[in-house]
């Protein structure tokens, strides 16, 4: 079943002469459940097309679908709603909240909907990271992996349809980082969740379905992981 | 570069928005220092002024000293001038009279002119003892020349002839009281004063002494009553002029020192609080760049170097612009006094630098900004190397507790939350929110000191009188109509009276002073607020209406008793609470109109007209209006007087407020920018909350939430700190003089909580459409 649909994106910066292609023409689909990678060099355009799948940025051009909804013909209001109930999001820097427990900081996107959190379900989430006895904790009181966790934590815990995660282990040790992309992979696969990754590491797109290539902002879908491929 | 401070002016032109918000704080900081020091010279020149004016530029007066003393103390190097002073007829009660006119005659040396500040008109003081100085009223009124000879009539019956050898100035109370004031030397003077008294005339002889600016008065005074063995008593001091240069010994002025100096550490606190502040938020927004540096192998020494410096090259810019704008503030303040009242405040300058002023206000921001420097400084040395590779700190700072989400919503949780999280920045920022209604409070006090200092000039105030000698209605009606047709002439309005009226005031005979209003004279009342009760309409109507005025007895009249006069009853058809006479101890005032009047009197002339002039009147205006009174009826000028008073009360005034809206202004712009700062601090935060799905809505909630944390907190300090010192500074200046107990000052208290929560509702929608309009890739990224 297809969930996300990237139609003819384009990201132009600037204009007239000093104007940069950040993303040239780029579409493909990804089914509900998928685990794709995108790769590319630094500077390849890999942070743009995601920003502008998950409704960060506004493109030059183009259309994305999520679950059939085109998100830029949203007002600024909806998309932000819209993002917070259907995307979730992974950064590198973790990005979380120091003035929240760990706790809070999973539940962050319920608390902005207003919403209570499923006591059953967030233990198990907690369980499944390997946070119950951090759940009290501040970010300041964590290791960058269990940060990441927390991150990861929360963008699972409203069930969002895309998960979008920028060089997830990119501020990890390799342990930690294969704790993260089990997570993922167990969200994707256990879970049906849809989940785009930016990564510079081949070896993690071992863990996904698919890889998408970007280079000076033209995509190319690889198919399977990028291992296999060159295999 | 020559070295790696080099990186300070590139860094400033690179992050030139960044670094406004704390230069503007530093401007504003000098500007308000600056401002207010500015303010508070010119201040002290124009109170300098109104002292010369109104009592003259002497310091000390002695009694009963020796002729020789007085020669030693004239020689002492810190005198710069000294006279002999006598005066008869000061009151203007006894029969002195020059050309029919009632005259004071007073008996000095010819430096006194210089002490008195009196400038001659014409002619010069008198060279030997035939010659007399005259007021130039003699002049105007009598038609006398230089070289005239005039006959001084004494209340003896003897008279004495003089040549006019000059004339002078007339003062506020000669041209009140309609006389002439005749200047003699002392030699004649003696001789004038043996004919008409029979008392040594050494025994009321007084000697002025003015002391040069530049020594210590103080010193001087207490050095001649030692060196002189001159008692507390022989000695009075000129308390207005001592007190404006800061000398007074008087308990009154050491308690306006003592405030001064109160008002000018909160002052000083402010300013420090303020760049810290900002100085402080600075810093925290760009702690990964100082761990950068840090990275890159600069030591602790030489971050706090790179603070400090960077400190110093605001200033450059900072410092001159604040002074500049303070001075600009103090030139609107002087040009509106010299506009307002251009005669009196003639000396004032134009362009006037307070050097005082822009001195301070330059030490100030640079020793604030040092001060300042310091604490960040300091937390900017200390940042780690790490932080360069982690992202800013913000983001990754020890917190001790989370937010409280169970209590509040989400957005109000995390805004409460960046309030309090900091302790020290919290107190610095709730600490000048607070100070901001302290000094407002503090200042507002001296609101209360004004209007019971300077009594403003009420609308019914006449510049010149035509009064009835007798005090009887023998002024005829027709001549206020060739009055009023004069040129310079505004408008004429005039009042009937009839004194020591026997009335019954509920069963009780005593007297009153009945007069009447015109219609005019009512309108002011009811255009003034003066109506305290009943209705002024119905005073036109044919019945026998009055209105009495607010009094302490124990049985006031209101509306609707009915009077019992010689004249028949009247009814009480209102009370004021100002009119232009006192109402004495049980005595009552009894106002009523023209045709009441005429009805219960049967008077139809008047006792006393007033005459207001137009602004550009002339003397020969004010003579022609003279000359049409004629010489039956007293003729009172009080154009110097009121102009005297307008001038303290614009003087007062304007600067009071002036202060108390450039407090307004830095409490506005203080707040604002403050939150500013603090949501800059935040914007990478705020990206990755905006990411996750956080509304503007929200965004806009939680920096009202985190604004309302400092506002509240900076209220309750403020109020905590802002009333005591207002009852402080109101029992010193007015309760320890007029003896009015201090009262809670709820409008002032309002006025101010208001400009707080408004600058605080202003200071969340800069940030909030800031945050709208900024890309979410944009503030994840934003540094």
């Amino acid at each position: 079943m297809e969930l996300l649909n990237v139609q003819h994106l384009c990201k132009t910066y600037g204009s007239g002469e000093s104007s940069v292609n950040a993303l040239r023409d780029a579409s493909f689909t990804m089914r509900k459940g998928e685990f794709a990678a995108i790769v590319g060099e630094s500077g390849s355009g890999k942070t743009t097309l995601l920003n502008l799948i998950g409704g960060l940025d506004e493109p030059s051009s183009g259309r994305v679908y999520l679950g059939g909804q085109d998100l830029f013909s949203m007002k600024e209001k909806e998309r932000t709603i819209f993002r917070r109930r259907n995307i979730g999001f992974i950064f590198q820097s973790f990005q979380l909240i120091p003035e929240l427990t760990v706790e809070q900081n999973m539940i962050f996107p319920l608390l902005l909907d207003y919403q209570k959190s499923n006591t059953e379900e967030l233990e198990n989430l907690l369980a499944i990271l390997g946070l119950e006895g951090r759940r009290s904790h501040l970010p300041s009181q964590l290791s960058g992996g269990q940060q990441q966790r927390v991150a990861i934590g929360r963008a699972l815990i409203h069930h969002p349809m895309l998960i979008l995660a920028d060089e997830p282990t990119g501020n990890l040790d390799s342990q930690s980082s294969r704790e993260v992309m089990e997570l993922l992979t167990q969200a994707s696969h256990h879970y049906q969740q849809t989940v785009l990754m930016i990564t510079h590491n081949m070896g993690l797109t071992a863990y996904t379905d698919r890889v998408l290539r970007v280079s000076d902002g033209i995509l190319t879908d690889l198919g399977g992981n990028c291992d296999e491929k060159l295999s | 570069m020559k070295s790696y401070l080099s990186l300070i002016p590139a860094y400033a032109r690179v992050h030139k928005r960044q670094n406004r918000m704390t230069l503007l704080c530093i401007i504003l900081s000098v500007f308000l220092v600056t401002g207010i020091f500015g303010m508070a010279d010119m201040e002290l020149r124009s109170q300098k002024i109104q002292a010369i004016v109104s009592y003259g530029n002497w310091h000390i007066q002695i009694r009963d000293l020796s002729k020789e003393d007085a020669a030693l103390i004239a020689a002492r190097p810190d005198v710069t001038a000294s006279s002999w002073y006598h005066v008869l007829n000061y009151r203007l009660k006894e029969d002195y009279y020059i050309g029919g006119k009632r005259a004071a005659v007073c008996g000095i040396e010819p430096s006194m002119l210089t002490i008195m500040e009196y400038s001659l008109t014409e002619g010069a003081f008198p060279e030997n003892d035939s010659q007399i100085l005259l007021t130039k009223a003699a002049k105007d009124i009598l038609g006398l020349n230089l070289g005239d000879s005039i006959l001084l009539e004494t209340p003896s019956g003897e008279s004495m002839m003089f040549t006019i050898s000059g004339f002078g100035m007339d003062t506020q109370m000669s041209a009140k009281a309609d006389a002439i004031i005749a200047f003699l030397p002392l030699t004649s003077f003696q001789h004038v004063y043996q004919t008409a008294n029979e008392t040594s005339w050494d025994s009321d002889l007084t000697y002025y002494v003015q002391f040069s600016e530049h020594c210590n008065i103080r010193k001087s005074i207490q050095n001649i009553e030692e060196q002189f063995g001159l008692s507390k008593d022989q000695i009075a001091e000129n308390t207005a002029l001592l007190g404006v240069l800061g000398f007074s010994r008087d308990s009154y002025m050491l308690g306006i020192y003592l405030v001064a100096l109160l008002l000018f550490f909160l002052v000083l606190t402010a300013g420090v609080l303020m760049v810290a502040s900002s100085m402080n938020s600075n810093i925290a927004q760009r702690t990964e760049f100082f761990g950068l540096l840090r990275c890159l192998g600069a030591d602790e020494k030489q971050i706090r170097r790179f603070v400090r410096l960077e400190a110093l090259n605001w200033c450059k810019t900072a410092i001159p612009a604040g002074a500049l704008s303070g001075t600009v503030a103090v030139w609107i303040l002087c040009a509106a006094l010299r506009y307002l009242s251009a005669q009196y405040f003639s000396k004032m300058p134009v362009w006037g630098i307070s050097p005082i002023g822009i001195l301070v206000g330059a030490l100030v921001g640079l020793a604030t900004v040092l001060l300042a420097a310091r604490t960040p400084a300091k937390r900017a040395a200390r940042v780690s190397p790490v932080t360069a590779v982690m992202g800013n700190t913000d983001s990754h700072q020890e917190m001790k507790k989370a937010a409280n989400t169970r209590l509040y919503r989400i957005e109000s949780a995390l805004g409460i939350h960046h309030a309090l999280a900091r302790k020290k920045n919290f107190l610095l920022i709730s600490c000048s929110f607070a100070l901001s209604i302290t000094l407002f409070l503090s200042f507002y006090a001296l609101t209360a000191f004004m209007s019971h200092a300077i009594k403003p000039l009420q609308p019914y105030t006449p510049d010149l009188s035509v009064v009835s000698p007798d005090e009887t209605c023998s002024i005829d009606g027709s001549l206020a109509d060739l009055l009023a047709e004069s040129p310079g002439v505004k408008r004429v309005y005039g009042r009937r009276f009839a004194y020591e009226v026997p009335v019954t005031i509920h069963g009780q005979e005593q007297t009153a002073t009945l007069f009447s209003y015109d219609l005019q004279q009512f309108n002011w009342a009811e255009e003034s607020g003066y109506v305290l009760e009943g209705d002024l309409s119905s005073m036109l109507q044919e019945e026998n209406f009055v209105l009495t005025v607010h009094s302490t007895d124990d049985h006031p009249l209101h509306t609707g008793d009915v009077v019992p006069t010689a004249f028949g009853p009247v009814t009480v058809a209102g009370v004021l609470s100002h009119c232009p006479i006192n109402p004495g101890i049980d005595h009552e005032i009894l106002i009523c109109s023209e045709s009441t009047f005429e009805r219960l009197t049967g008077e139809t002339g008047y006792t006393i007209l007033d005459i207001q002039l137009t602004r550009h009147a002339t003397d020969d205006d004010v003579s022609r209006l003279r000359d049409l009174a004629g010489n039956q009826v007293l003729f009172s000028d009080q154009r110097l007087s009121n102009q005297e008073n307008r001038g303290a009360y614009w003087a007062f005034a304007l600067f009071l407020y002036g202060f108390l809206s450039i407090i307004v202004l830095i409490t506005t712009f203080h707040i604002i920018n403050n939150i500013r700062l603090s949501v800059s601090a935040r914007m990478q935060q705020y990206g990755s909350m905006r990411a996750i799905g956080m509304s503007c809505r929200q965004f806009t909630k939680m920096i009202a939430a985190e604004t309302g944390t400092y506002a509240i907190a900076g209220v309750i300090l403020g109020c905590a700190m802002g009333f005591p010192l207002h009852w402080l500074i109101y029992d010193h200046l007015v309760t320890a003089r007029w003896g009015t107990p201090w009262s809670f000052p709820l409008s002032a208290s309002i006025l101010i909580i208001l400009v707080v929560l408004t600058a605080s509702a202003m200071a969340v929608s800069g940030p909030a459409r800031q945050i709208k309009r900024m890309s979410v890739t944009d503030a994840i990224h934003a540094q």
